[in-house]
């Protein structure tokens, strides 16, 4: 033991360690806080710090080449799930939306109008062999619906209840030829009924007939129902006038309309069940 | 063996019904090829009768033609009776004179497909003479090829149950 602390070994053990001890005293009473011994070194090894990160980072995947698949089918299986999840909630949102936008319409004929009362319904199915694109909703005659009621989407006419069920119903649309709807044009005020024939329907369009040779509506104009007869409420929008011809058949005018709303991509209806 | 030829019968017609409840749900939610809604009830009730003969092709004729009724609107039950009479005709046709294959099924369902359409467009179309033949080949005409092209997949579907729930004294 003695011998050891008289080795030459000891001696230069101590020096490191008396050496160590003056760099923290000369780092602690330094501004910077290394000691020189510190400053020394980093020196030397900042340069190599630097490529070993850079090396580093372009190595950092090499590593994901041995991992096995399995790994990678999980995660994908994980990332899927979580993007149908916001699939899904993208859906119902954008349908809450669609939903929110047609009751914020309806609220402001039902503002106008209140004495209708109404039964909020879906489309929930569309007769692919009937060419004036007639639909099915999900409320019958459980809910009080019955033949005849106007259908309506916001302030625009869509149509009016023809078969009834007991949970679900079918509307004739205003593209529907047998539907006759009598209707004023608010500009001019000049009456007319709203039909349509089958060339008109197939590219989505009605006419206003019964106009006179020399009318004066003209493209733009603004067609709603006039209430006349009774089955359909008053001042409900039913389209825009396109242009102006003369009929065939006989000395009258007609305007060709273009409805208000597209009757084809309709979800969410009001059947007025009453009015006055 | 008289149950276990049952309930092999039980399971086909079961099936052959939900088959045809399929058919009206995906016929009724705007199933289309080329923006032209493809018609599934009536080649499922040619094809059914085909393989079932006339008087199963009416009952299951009378199942499509009431599905279309509820969300069509022509006059009620006429989907039914037209379904039904188109059943038992294509069942004894199968079952005295054509044979059961799938140039068969074309041809009578593209028959079944032109009367079908034709007497729609005569009776919903013409009274309102404007346009009348535009809608005739525009979409009535249309319509029967895309109904006739839905027979492929539908008689080889069919063909396959009905192989799999074949009844031992029907072979």
């Amino acid at each position: 033991m003695q011998s050891f602390f008289k080795s030459t070994k000891f001696r230069c053990i101590l020096a490191l360690c008396i050496a160590l001890a003056l760099g923290v005293m000369t780092a602690a009473l330094t501004h910077d806080g290394t000691s020189p011994l510190t400053k020394a070194v980093s020196v030397v090894l900042t340069p190599l710090h630097s490529l070993s990160s850079a090396l580093l980072e372009k190595t950092e995947n090499f590593g994901a080449h041995f991992r096995f698949s399995g790994a990678y089918m999980k995660q994908i299986a994980e990332l899927e799930s979580q993007i149908a999840d916001y699939r899904n909630q993208l859906v119902d949102y954008e349908k809450t939306l669609q939903k929110l936008e047609s009751y914020e319409a309806f609220l402001d004929i039902q503002k106008n109008n209140t004495d209708f009362t109404y039964c909020a319904a879906s489309v929930i199915s569309r007769d692919g062999t009937d060419v004036y694109n007639s639909f099915t909703i999900n409320k019958g005659s459980a809910d009080g619906i019955a033949v005849g009621m106007p259908v309506v989407c916001g302030n625009y006419l869509v149509g009016s209840v023809r078969q009834v069920n007991p949970t679900s119903c079918t509307v004739h649309t205003v593209l529907n030829p047998s539907l006759a709807i009598s209707a004023y044009e608010i500009r001019t005020g000049e009456e007319g009924f709203v039909t349509t024939d089958t060339a008109l329907a197939m590219f989505g369009k009605c006419k206003l007939s019964r106009l006179h040779s020399d009318t004066a509506v003209g493209s733009g104009g603004i067609v709603c129902t006039s209430g006349l007869g009774g089955s359909y409420p008053r001042d409900l929008i039913i389209g825009t006038i396109q242009s102006i011809h003369n009929e065939e058949t006989d000395i009258s005018a007609y305007a060709v309309l273009e409805p208000g709303i597209s009757i084809t991509n309709i979800l969410e209806v009001f059947v007025i069940t009453s009015f006055n | 063996m008289r149950t276990q030829r049952t309930k092999i019968l039980t399971i086909r017609r079961l099936l052959l019904v939900a088959v045809v409840i399929i058919g009206a749900l995906l016929q009724n939610c705007a199933l289309s090829v080329g923006g032209i809604q493809i018609c599934l009830l009536l080649p499922l009730s040619v094809i059914i009768a085909m393989f079932e003969k006339e008087f199963a092709g009416i009952l299951y004729g009378i199942l499509a033609g009431c599905l279309w009724d509820v969300s069509t609107t022509t006059a009620d039950g006429m989907k039914a009776l037209f379904l039904a009479l188109t059943g038992c005709i294509c069942g004894l046709l199968i079952r005295y004179i054509m044979r059961n294959n799938l140039l068969s099924a074309l041809v009578l369902c593209g028959a079944a497909s032109l009367v079908h359409n034709v007497l729609h467009w005569l009776i919903y179309v013409v009274p309102y003479a404007d346009g009348m033949f535009s809608a005739l080949f525009r979409f009535y005409i249309p319509q029967i090829s895309v109904s006739v092209l839905a027979v492929i997949p539908l008689y080889f579907l069919l063909r396959i149950l009905e192989k799999k729930y074949k009844v031992s004294e029907e072979a």
